[in-house]
């Protein structure tokens, strides 16, 4: 693509010289030098929006502006080829409908209204009847009024001279009023906006108006009978005028073409510096990189927990040994230390290597260190207290058991060997009574047997989780199915989770009028699967202390209707 | 009968101890872990042990391991353990190698002289007791398609005193029929519920309770 471009701009240079040397000899630089300059730079302005892309019709527009504009100077070529000067004439009237499209499109890539693409739409037409009629009906050579083109016609069917001259006065009439159409338009377009946008608009709509105008403004000298010859003032003064304008043009679309080229680098250089923000670490592997050091290590002070800890939050040992220490320091507080090899280089050397620019990289380090290290703080804290819950539990029902319960047992002995006693001595009425006794202390045993097994049942200790979720089918209350597919035990605080998450979603199954509940437990990549199904019908509340007892394990807990599921790690 | 009885609570072992006394029973020596148990049980050679489930260190399951300790090396003694835990897996656990002369009983018991003594009666002549709480529990478990809806009330009592490990001769004279009536209600619940029948009475304890916890 590349060589494309830069072929057809070699080729439009080479037109353009072409061109002049046809057209003027190279005699006059105040003639050869604002026509080539005007028709090359539009001619290259076009190529340039081209290889940006996404500019839509204002390349292509551009570019044949310029062409048309050299087009008249081939008209001209005395010397030349009759098929390239008959070519040129019908190129050369489109310059006017090409002026209003770019005013009308400018500055964006495709025309706006219906109204306006018929108005365009109409110009190119009119523009094309003219170029044809002229092309098929005209003999320069019988014209008395031609100037720069009287000689053969290629494309010439018959000359009818009436027919050349309505439509040359016809055009003339829609030259000029297209002319005042655009010059209207400009106004329109540059009234109708903001400052700024102004200033990025009036670069190209100024001077393509005057292109406009003095196009009118040379319709209307010929109209006035002027032979137009280049030493006539009037028609020189227009020509310096519009060719420079179209310099003008030219340098405005090109202009806001790199621009914009320049704004999507910028934006996406940003976008890239924005997604290679660095990674936690990477100082070290910078340094590491540049210093050749491939075990260097960079550790963060936290000067409120009073301890090292690295990029990824985890504490570390404070490093000694063999290798050397360069402190970080800021403001006479420590920041880092950067742990490296004692004879690459010198911990003054390394500080300065470090520099103001990596400063920045250390605090954002060090922060995100810090709070890593705070949030991983926070996970242990909320595990311990999971754990002593569960040991708190255990041993509350380990005291019952040891304590209360055989406190209650001895009772039942006493009572037992009291009413025997009774009964020896025949004492009917305290028989009565003890045995009433006895049967109390029985239900209070078994009373304290169920508090027991609610904190915390036994089995889940001896048994695990799938002996415990076995039990639980004997204590619930609607009928229990567990389908588990466990095998061997889990940690204590996963299989107690596992267990209190199974033990209440089959409470609240009850509650909510279930008629029955299923429980299916497997593991699966060292991850436990618990999952409760019920056909309760009414709500359930957000379980919140079964969701925070999994989360404080790092599992996952989801209640949905009918569903509870519980995932736990236990790698 | 020569017993040796372990608790690591004094006032239990001592209650036991007298009312095994009162009923007649010689208690060769007492412990108060799983360790002297295991002595005395090589020493004096008893004809049963009496032993809590739960004993230092660990105060989980060393009675369990001790009974399968003294089943394997003398596996002629009776065994009766006694538990706080209404856990069929624990009962289950216990006769789940060798149910004959194996017992679960929960401590409320023991001081019922005559619940205790029939038990080691029972344990002496080989039978398996399991205590009625733990049978009822599983019988009671409510059940999504419950398989005991389709026997009769007579039939239910007849599988519980099977489950609780009693002979048939045992269970005719509890329900005041005859011991041909018993076998034919067992043969109808083994029947209905698709249990292999199994002439040996240990052996269908374990099949019924497995059935149940099933």
């Amino acid at each position: 693509m590349r060589s494309v471009r830069y072929l057809s701009m070699v080729l439009a240079v080479a037109l353009g010289i072409a061109v002049e040397s046809a057209a003027f000899d190279w005699d006059d630089p105040r003639l050869w030098i604002p026509d080539l300059a005007a028709g090359l730079g539009l001619i290259l302005a076009g190529m340039i929006v081209l290889a940006a892309r996404r500019q839509g019709a204002v390349g292509p527009v551009t570019l044949l502006l310029g062409v048309a504009w050299l087009a008249v100077d081939w008209i001209g070529w005395h010397r030349g080829l009759p098929s390239v000067r008959s070519l040129a004439m019908v190129a050369a009237p489109y310059l006017m409908p090409l002026m209003l499209h770019l005013l009308a499109l400018w500055p964006a890539r495709r025309l706006g209204s219906a109204a306006m693409r018929f108005g365009v739409a109409l110009v190119y037409g009119a523009a094309t009847v003219f170029a044809l009629g002229q092309a098929l009906f005209r003999n320069p050579v019988l014209d008395p009024r031609c100037w720069n083109n009287c000689t053969d016609n290629v494309l010439l069917w018959t000359h009818i001279p009436l027919v050349s001259r309505l439509l040359d006065d016809g055009w003339r009439l829609v030259v000029v009023a297209t002319g005042i159409s655009c010059a209207a338009l400009a106004v329109r377009k540059l009234g109708n906006t903001t400052r700024v946008r102004k200033r990025s608009l009036m670069p190209v709509l100024v001077p393509a108006a005057t292109v406009a105008l003095t196009e009118a403004a040379r319709a209307l000298a010929q109209m006035a009978n002027r032979l137009e010859n280049p030493a006539d003032p009037v028609f020189g003064t227009l020509f310096a005028v519009e060719a420079l304008s179209l310099v003008a043009i030219s340098t405005g679309v090109a202009a806001a073409a790199l621009r914009a080229g320049r704004v999507n680098r910028s934006i996406s250089r940003l976008a890239k510096e924005l997604g290679d923000a660095a990674a936690p670490g990477s100082l070290a592997t910078s340094l590491s990189r540049s210093l050749g050091d491939p075990e260097l290590r960079v550790v963060y002070w936290l000067p409120e927990s009073g301890r090292y800890v690295d990029s990824e939050g985890r504490s570390v040992e404070p490093p000694i040994g063999e290798r050397a220490v360069t402190s970080v320091v800021r403001g006479g507080q420590p920041l880092a230390l950067v742990i490296h090899d004692r004879g690459l280089i010198g911990a003054d050397e390394l500080e300065h290597k470090i520099g103001a620019a990596a400063m920045l990289a250390v605090d954002n380090e060090r922060l995100r260190a810090e709070l890593l290290a705070q949030v991983e703080d926070l996970k242990t804290s909320r595990m311990r207290i999971v754990e002593d819950a569960d040991i708190a539990r255990r041993r509350l029902e380990r005291d019952l058991h040891d304590g209360a319960q055989q406190r209650v047992l001895a009772l039942l002995y006493e009572f037992q060997l009291a009413a025997k006693a009774a009964a020896s001595r025949s004492d009917q009425a305290a028989k009565t009574f003890l045995d009433l006794a006895v049967t109390d202390v029985q239900l209070a045993l078994a009373e304290l047997r169920d508090i027991a097994h609610g904190i915390y049942p036994v089995v889940l200790t001896e048994s695990g989780l799938a002996g415990a979720l076995g039990s639980l089918r004997n204590s619930a209350v609607i009928p229990v199915e567990v389908e588990s597919l466990l095998d061997g035990r889990l940690s204590n605080p996963i299989e107690s989770a596992a267990y209190i998450v199974a033990a209440e979603s089959v409470r609240y199954a009850a509650e909510r009028g279930a008629t029955y509940a299923t429980i299916h437990a497997s593991i699966d990549a060292d991850w436990l699967a618990l999952e409760v199904k019920d056909d309760g019908l009414g709500r359930r509340g957000p379980m919140i202390h079964l969701s925070d007892r999994v989360g404080a394990l790092g599992g996952r807990f989801v209640a949905d209707p009918g569903v509870v599921r519980a995932e736990l790690p236990c790698g | 009968m020569r017993v040796v009885v372990a608790d690591d609570v004094m006032l239990t072992r001592e209650g036991i101890v007298r009312v095994l006394s009162e009923e007649g029973i010689e208690v060769v020596a007492e412990a108060e872990n799983a360790e002297v148990l295991l002595r005395h049980v090589r020493l004096d050679k008893p004809d049963a042990v009496v032993v809590d489930i739960r004993m230092p260190p660990s105060h989980s399951d060393e009675g369990l391991v001790a009974a399968q300790r003294i089943r394997t090396e003398q596996p002629d003694i009776g065994i009766l353990v006694l538990s706080q835990y209404v856990e069929p897996s624990f009962a289950m656990r216990l006769i789940e190698d060798y149910p004959e002369g194996m017992g679960y009983l929960l401590k409320e018991r023991v001081f019922d002289g005559a619940i205790l003594v029939d038990a080691l009666r029972r344990i002496s002549e080989g039978e398996t007791v399991i205590d009625p709480t733990i049978v009822s529990l599983l019988v009671g478990r409510r059940r999504r398609h419950d398989p005991l809806a389709g026997l009769t009330e007579r039939e239910r009592e007849v599988l519980s005193l099977v489950a609780e490990g009693r002979s048939n001769k045992a269970i005719a004279t509890r329900l005041f029929i005859a011991e041909r009536t018993v076998e034919a209600h067992i043969q109808q619940v083994f029947l209905k519920l698709r249990l292999p029948e199994s002439p040996d009475d240990h052996r269908r304890v374990l099949a019924v309770l497995a059935f149940l916890n099933g």
